[in-house]
């Protein structure tokens, strides 16, 4: 504005704003202030690790097997069935190491998948789990119902055990009879394992006793107590102790219980179908064996129940076995014949008063003299021989024979079946029982199984009752009754077990208006209560015929003395 | 000899052992590890497991969605595989998380599933039958583990380890 003015005045002004003026600086640091900031070093956790080392044990050299008999199969094979039994701990396993070494073990599907354990057959899943149960035990039951296959459970445990060099040796003790059937069964499912059983003389058996190379000895309940020395040796250890049909060692006072129980061992296993045969007690008995001390007689069946639970297994058919035939139960009622029923008539007369004559005298062997008596009578008549039973047998037999089916008949007395094995002559019988030789036996069974002419095996309850497999039979008759319901069942299970071919039919014969339907239904009643055990729940306090079951059936009063003693299951 | 060698005779190496690692989630981002050690024939050696592990809270901030895995693969894995005695020819894990913790250990890692998933810096494929995953940064860890899987083909289940883990893991917490 002022210099675009033609007319400017001076005035000054512009030249003193031209000038500079002096201008002085100064400088003035502040220091500057920093944010605070947190150092938060992050320095790893330490952590702890537990750690469990599991020795795996050598087998015993003589279980051996080849290294390579199968090449692995190419694709997806390792892919295996969706089963997987696990081996678990018992609950007296209380150490962790102890229970994650069976815990962390493979399926038993696993084990047993690899090519040199082939199994003769592909086991039940319910075998399984019994094998599992045993493996991971010091101290067991195997309880399962006759037929279900305890045999090839407790074998292939053993040998799963051998393998895994958890033991080395092993004793099994069964009743005579039934040693050869356990060495059957384990060519059958344990091929490689050598087995030793002792027999023959003293000095064969004592070098039998120390053999080293035999990782699996078999004895039987007979043949302990004359071994009784060479057991009791503290020097002579058994890694694990089996027990076939243990309810033989039922009663503590018995000298076959002690001489079981004073075995060396580490391991218990009991097996058997009744564990209860007549009451509680029994189980109590066994359990000495397992668990010295840990029962007491006289428990209570809760306590009982509670205290035993982790260390039985029982299984029935009808649990498990949904797939086996069924058995077809059809009792016979029939009327003695006119000479029976006069022999019988005047033999029970006579001995009423007889027994009544004794009074206060009367013990149970007066008692149960009568009773054999008219039980035979029942059978044949002593004079003329005729049996009403027999008829009725004999033309159930032609039924059977002539469609190629084969029969057990069953009789507490060797004459009966000699008897019967006279009239029974086209028939082809064969004999099997207590006067029949040990090394004869096989050969019977051979005989049956194979011989298309013999339909028939007469047997004893005690030779024939346990341990046999007879499942190509699908007739039993029960000619007489034993005392107890689980001998009875015992003796059915012969025919009725794994690979019964058909339905197994029964049939107990019972004489009308005699002892036998009084005794029947004295058993059917006990079978209610045994059954009641099984199914858990009250135990009974009897199972067999009790004193006053005896007594009752001729309304006689149980004097305040007389001890029962009723007869055991002799061949 | 292992006993192990006459159960399982198509099984032609006694000395290769699998190591299987996987982790039990307690609830509350708490974790603990389980490492099982068996033998050719799938029978337990060592077993190993790490007390309950919970990240702490700067952890959670800092690591955010990476902390499962950085506590599975860099935590857990090592201190388990470290604490071992002896050395698998394959590790074998069920998690994706623990899938890296072949950064920190020598041996050939691999992820079994049972399903596809889509998982970053890792390789797909099929080991005995099984979806599975091996880290990228480690190829050859596939055929190692191919080889190693298939010796034992039809033997037992590659998978069937895991179950035993946590059963394990479940026995010692109740047993604490």
């Amino acid at each position: 504005m002022l210099g675009s003015s033609p007319t400017v005045r001076t005035t000054g002004w512009n030249v003193a704003v031209r000038r500079w003026r002096p201008i002085q600086t100064k400088d003035h640091l502040q220091p500057l202030k920093l944010p605070r900031a947190a150092l938060m070093r992050i320095s790893p956790p330490r952590i702890k690790v537990r750690q469990y080392r599991f020795s795996l044990g050598e087998p015993h050299p003589a279980v051996a097997l080849p290294h390579k008999v199968s090449t692995p199969s190419s694709g997806n094979t390792s892919r295996s069935p969706s089963t997987k039994t696990r081996i678990q701990p018992s609950a007296d396993v209380v150490k962790i190491d102890d229970r994650l070494f069976y815990l962390l073990q493979p399926p038993l599907e696993s084990l047993l998948r690899g090519a040199s354990l082939q199994m003769p057959h592909e086991p039940f899943a319910y075998q399984l789990s019994g094998i599992s149960f045993l493996f991971g035990r010091h101290a067991a039951i195997l309880a399962d119902e006759m037929g279900l296959g305890k045999t090839m459970q407790a074998i292939t445990a053993i040998r799963l055990l051998l393998h895994a060099g958890q033991i080395r040796s092993v004793l099994l003790i069964c009743p005579k009879p039934l040693v050869t059937n356990w060495h059957r069964e384990f060519r059958c499912w344990a091929p490689e394992i050598p087995i030793g059983v002792i027999e023959g003389n003293q000095t064969r058996r004592r070098w039998q006793w120390n053999l080293q190379d035999v990782p699996v000895k078999i004895s039987n309940y007979e043949a302990l107590l004359r071994d009784r020395s060479e057991v009791e040796d503290r020097a002579r250890h058994f890694d694990l102790m089996v027990i076939d049909e243990a309810q033989r060692i039922k009663n503590p006072a018995s000298s076959s219980h002690q001489v079981v129980c004073s075995v060396s061992r580490t391991r218990s296993w009991a097996l058997t179908g009744t564990p209860i045969e007549n009451s509680p007690n029994d189980l109590v008995g066994i359990f000495e064996f397992l668990l010295s001390g840990y029962l007491s007689m006289g428990m209570t069946p809760r306590r009982l129940r509670q205290a035993t639970r982790d260390y039985i297994v029982r299984r029935t058919k009808d649990e498990v076995l949904t797939q086996l035939p069924p058995k077809l139960n059809r009792d016979a009622h029939v009327e003695l014949s006119h000479d029976q029923q006069l022999s019988y008539q005047r033999a029970e007369d006579d001995g009423v008063v007889q027994l009544r004559g004794l009074g206060e005298q009367i013990t149970i062997q007066h008692v149960f003299e009568l009773v054999l008596r008219l039980k035979q009578i029942c059978n044949f008549d002593p004079q003329t021989g005729s049996s009403a039973k027999f008829d009725r047998l004999e033309a159930d037999l032609e039924e059977v024979a002539a469609s190629g089916k084969k029969a057990i008949v069953f009789s507490q007395w060797v004459s009966t079946l000699t008897e019967l094995a006279k009239r029974l002559r086209r028939f082809g019988p064969v004999e099997y029982h207590g006067r029949i030789p040990t090394h004869r036996r096989d050969a019977v069974i051979e005989q049956l199984r194979t011989d298309s002419k013999t339909s028939v095996i007469l047997m004893s309850y005690g030779a024939g009752s346990v341990g046999l497999n007879l499942q190509f039979c699908e007739y039993v008759f029960l000619f007489d009754r034993w005392w107890n319901p689980a001998v009875e069942d015992q003796a059915i299970n012969r025919a009725h077990r794994i690979g019964a071919n058909g339905p197994v039919t029964i049939t107990r014969f019972v004489s009308l208006d005699s002892i036998e339907e009084r005794i029947d239904e004295i058993l059917t009643q006990k079978r209610q209560l045994f059954d009641a055990v099984l199914a858990d729940t009250e135990m009974p306090a009897s199972a067999g015929l009790s004193q006053a079951d005896i007594f009752g059936l001729f309304d006689l009063k149980v004097p305040g003395r007389g001890a029962l003693k009723l007869p055991s299951v002799a061949a | 000899m292992s006993p192990g060698l006459k159960m399982m005779t198509n099984v032609e190496s006694p000395a290769s052992h699998f190591g299987f690692l996987s982790i039990v989630d307690l609830g509350s981002e708490v974790l603990i590890g389980g490492y099982l050690i068996v033998n050719a024939w799938g029978r337990p050696v060592e077993f190993h497991c790490t007390e309950p592990v919970k990240p702490n809270r700067a952890q959670q901030i800092l690591y955010g969605a990476t902390l499962r895995p950085f506590v599975c693969s860099e935590q857990i894995g090592p201190a388990l595989v470290d604490n071992a005695s002896i050395r698998p020819c394959v590790l074998c894990t069920d998690l994706v998380e623990m899938l890296f913790v072949r950064h920190s250990v020598d041996v050939p890692v691999v992820c079994l599933t049972d399903h596809k998933l889509e998982i970053a810096e890792t390789t797909e494929c099929t080991i005995a039958g099984h979806p599975a995953y091996v880290s990228d940064q480690h190829e050859a860890d596939r055929s190692l583990v191919e080889c190693e899987i298939d010796r034992i083909s039809g033997a037992w289940e590659i998978t069937e380890p895991f179950e035993r883990i946590k059963a394990a893991v479940t026995e010692i917490q109740k047993a604490a």
